[in-house]
């Protein structure tokens, strides 16, 4: 080839691309098979880190001293409208019914239907040593102001249920990237053996996204959420089906060997490995759960507390999931999310029409309960050690959809966090005078999950896991923790 | 005139490229001339005339940065930058070994004032201040605002430079102070900021200090007892002052043996660090039924958070429990337990946090627990003792946070 005599190079035969080409395959296939073994390595590496030593059992310590050793997470789906809630707009009220256009620069909305501007149906008052307002729509919660930190200035990147879920749940508007449930029990591991570290309370609403909101993602598959229904029944199976004692025992230890064995032959893969973990406690949770949705144990006073004797059945059904929140914390679980009751007639609180009627109905339920919790950790000394997150996915417009409703509003949104670590009574962040935009202090869904890890004594960029030949976070290049509303 | 700025201002960027040469070319010389090597010596002539060129544009930069500023740091800095490259360019022709020996010295004395002058004369050896334990026994103007002046100050407004005719050094001497609190809370890129010249600006408590102490009218000797604060400005003195750290990041102990951690594992004891490569730890008892609860003494220098509701403790226990003189935080509600059995726990001289709720404590024992010298918070729920007496001894423990009712 390298002494050619005409310009036209003679084609090259199929041995000579053989010739040519031999070292390249090899050379492939070899970094193929260091490239698995690297990040094989890299992976079980992240178990047996220093820092995670044995015989401190399966919890890691975290990176600094914690403030909250668990997290429950009150997920308002669908977006509340913070001008009607946490974030008071008198001008509102005295531009009631005028076009908006005039007014400021309106943003596509996500159905186009803007109409005139809406005053907030409820009236606002100052309660507590705080004098934090709050709206009509909250009057239990209300009384709870001086245990809550209020960010009034939180900012979404997607005006759109789906993608919002995600980017709120895994720090990433797409789907599959694993929960922040997730993340939490990577980094701290579960406290109790016979519970799963990561707890979905299913009101009755799935968010949209669906379950891929609770997921592992690339984290090992032991880490993913675990759904529990309200009710007798809260998970499938959980009484066991045979009756003679013994034939389980003898059948669970048969699979075990059998997926060991398997397990073996393919190189101890991670699925397998989960598998068998997940057959282990489901089986150690034939025994915890029944005793842990079994609430013979709590007083006639408490039951009152969270609503469990209210007339409105989804008042009832939430307060179950906040009674059943505290028993979780008190059993040591990491995190739990719970998601909405299933209000008849109503998509959850996206309040498209009928916004009064819609809020109205969906703040009854979730009020009473909520606030029940509160009270009931901080009198047990629970609250000092258990954050509470209340928050939807975005928030809503100061102007009308239609006549009578609100569209998605991304751009400002309300949330509350309360007990282990935050200071109580403080309002952050600020909003513009319709509540439309954040004027000041914009927080970002990164930096209320870098603020999250943060109360749990984890550094949020040193909470990594290498995946697909970098290294993810839960933040990924994001987040600033939001050290003012810190006690 | 403004290409000029720039470049003047980009002096502390390309400053970094001699200095990252001549060190090289340093090293490479000294190993050449130890043990004569080709690779070496190919290659030197070529990294001196890179630290050379590189330094005139340093200097030049530098030149045009510090044309409006003075100070004694500046002068020598410039100085010895000038001689370094005087050096440098002389090495180029006459390669002797004093000439290497000078750049040497002068490399090391010019980057070395360069920093302080960037980061502060104090940035290595921080000026340990007298060490405040409470808030109010501090004085505003000796404690506070003259550390702050001195770390980011005075380097220029002192006698003898006094940039802008000011001397921040003695208290009579200041004069318009509002003016400082304007000058440093501009934009970074505004003229008139200060620190000028791209030196470590002022922190964010820092800068809240001094423009509280000139909101109060810049007393001289004031303590902060004196002076009216909101919670806001005390949490900025407390972290100034370092207040506000938890006490167990101060607690010091040497770690738990791993052999004495997995016994306990083993009778169904939860051992947790508190966080990583702390020996302190926290310990949790899961199980339902009643923890040996003798074992803990093992680790008791490093047993800090005791968790152990609803563990069928009884008074003896307690007495067991009273034995773990180091513990920070004790939850021992839902237990049968009495004031007999709380009374063995006035040895727990770092208790902040009792939890005691759902438990038969009443008058004696509670009496007993508040007079813990650390004692912060106790948590009373659901107990004998009824809520007008608590009420009134809330009143009188006001340090002590009672918490004994659900509030509506």
């Amino acid at each position: 080839m390298g002494n050619q005599k005409h310009l036209i190079y003679h084609p090259v035969t199929r041995r000579e691309m053989l010739q040519m080409c031999k070292c390249g395959f090899g050379s492939l296939a070899l970094t193929g098979l260091f490239g698995q073994l690297l990040s094989s390595c890299s992976q079980s590496s992240v178990f047996e880190d220093s820092t995670r030593k044995k015989g401190f059992s399966s919890t890691f310590p975290p990176h600094f001293l914690p403030k909250a050793k668990n997290i429950i997470f009150l997920y308002m789906d669908g977006g509340v409208s913070q001008v009607d809630s946490f974030d008071p707009k008198p001008r509102l009220e005295k531009e009631h019914g005028e076009d908006p256009f005039r007014k400021f620069k309106v943003d596509d909305t996500q159905f186009g239907e803007v109409g005139k501007i809406l005053k907030s149906p409820w009236k606002f008052k100052q309660h507590g040593a705080s004098g934090m307002p709050v709206s009509e729509l909250f009057p239990h919660i209300a009384t709870c102001v001086d245990d809550l930190a209020l960010i009034r200035s939180m900012v979404s990147n997607f005006p759109e249920h789906t993608n919002a879920n995600y980017f709120l749940h895994t720090g990433s508007g797409l789907q599959g990237r694993p929960s922040m449930g997730a993340w939490i029990n990577y980094g701290l591991g579960s406290e109790n053996s016979n519970l799963p570290g990561y707890v979905v309370l299913d009101g009755g609403l799935v968010p949209p996204g669906g379950l891929d909101n609770f997921k592992n993602g690339f984290l090992p598959a032991t880490f993913q959420a675990s759904l529990l229904k309200a009710g007798e029944m809260p998970i499938a199976n959980i009484n066991p089906l045979d009756t003679i004692k013994g034939i389980q025992e003898d059948k669970l230890a048969f699979l075990k060997d059998r997926d060991y064995l398997l397990g073996d032959n393919l190189g101890g893969a991670d699925e397998i490995e989960a598998a068998i973990s997940n057959y282990e406690l489901a089986y150690n949770m034939q025994s915890s759960v029944p005793e842990l949705t079994e609430f013979k144990s709590e007083s006639e006073a408490t039951k009152e507390l969270y609503g469990l004797n209210s007339p409105d059945v989804n008042t009832r059904n939430y307060a179950a999931q906040c009674l059943l929140a505290r028993r979780l914390v008190e059993r040591g679980v990491r995190f739990i999310e719970l998601t909405c009751p299933a209000v008849s007639g109503l998509d959850r609180w996206d309040q498209h029409s009928n916004l009064k009627m819609g809020h109205e109905l969906n703040a009854h339920a979730v009020d009473q309960p909520i606030a029940g919790l509160l009270k009931d950790l901080k009198v047990r000394g629970l609250l000092d050690e258990t954050l509470v997150v209340w928050t939807g996915e975005f928030g809503r417009t100061p102007f009308a959809q239609g006549t009578d409703g609100r569209d998605h509003n991304p751009s400002a949104f309300s949330m509350w966090m309360a007990g282990g670590g935050v200071k109580g009574g403080t309002i952050y962040g600020q909003t513009d005078e319709y509540g439309y935009r954040v004027e000041e202090n914009p927080v970002t869904i990164h930096d209320l999950h870098a603020t999250m890890l943060h109360l749990l004594g984890m550094d949020h960029k040193q909470l990594t896991f290498r995946f697909g030949g970098r290294d993810f976070r839960l933040t990924d290049v994001h987040g600033n923790v939001v050290s003012d509303i810190l006690a | 005139m403004e290409l000029l700025d720039l470049v003047g201002k980009s002096h502390l960027l390309w400053v970094h490229l001699p200095v990252g040469f001549i060190f090289l070319a340093l090293v490479l010389s000294v190993l050449n001339w130890k043990k004569p090597n080709l690779a070496y010596a190919n290659l030197l002539p070529l990294i001196w005339l890179l630290a050379s060129i590189s330094a005139v544009f340093a200097v030049f930069s530098g030149y045009l940065l510090s044309k409006n500023q003075g100070g004694d740091l500046l002068f020598f800095h410039q100085y010895a930058g000038i001689f370094l490259t005087l050096g440098l360019l002389t090495y180029l022709k006459f390669k002797r070994l004093f000439l290497l020996i000078m750049i040497g010295f002068l490399f090391i004395i010019t980057i070395h004032l360069g920093a302080s002058l960037t980061h502060g004369t104090d940035y290595l050896f921080p000026e340990k201040s007298k060490v405040i334990t409470h808030l109010e026994e501090a004085e505003l103007y000796n404690d506070a605002v003259a550390p702050i002046l001195k770390s980011k100050c005075i380097s220029c407004h002192k006698p003898g430079k006094m940039k802008g005719e000011l001397d921040l050094t003695n208290y009579d001497k200041m004069k318009d102070k509002e003016e400082i609190i304007r000058r440093i809370n501009l934009p970074k890129n505004h003229k008139e900021f200060m620190p000028a010249n791209g030196k470590a600006p002022l922190s964010k408590d820092q800068t809240a200090i001094l423009a509280y102490w000139v909101e109060v009218g810049a007393p001289e000797n004031k303590r902060l007892a004196q002076l009216k604060m909101d919670a806001r400005t005390i949490s900025v003195f407390e972290s100034f002052f370092k207040l506000n750290q938890d006490p167990l990041l101060s607690f010091k102990a040497v770690p738990a043996s791993e052999n004495k951690i997995q016994k306990l594992q083993n009778a169904g004891f939860k051992v947790e660090q508190i966080y990583q490569n702390s020996p302190l730890l926290e310990v949790k008892y899961l199980m339902k039924k009643k923890p040996p609860v003798k074992l803990l003494f093992e680790i008791k220098d490093q047993l800090v958070w005791l968790q152990l509701p609803n563990s069928f403790l009884n008074d003896e226990d307690l007495i067991e429990i009273g034995k773990l003189t180091e513990l920070f935080k004790l939850n021992i509600s839902h237990n049968k337990i009495t004031d007999n059995g709380l009374l063995a726990l006035g040895s727990l001289k770092n208790l902040r946090t009792l939890n005691v709720y759902g438990t038969g404590i009443n008058k004696k024992g509670l009496t007993a627990c508040l007079s813990l010298p650390m004692i912060k918070k106790v948590y009373l729920w659901d107990t004998n003792l009824d809520s007008t007496y608590l009420a009134d001894l809330k009143k009188k423990y006001t340090k002590v946070d009672l918490i004994y009712k659900i509030d509506n």
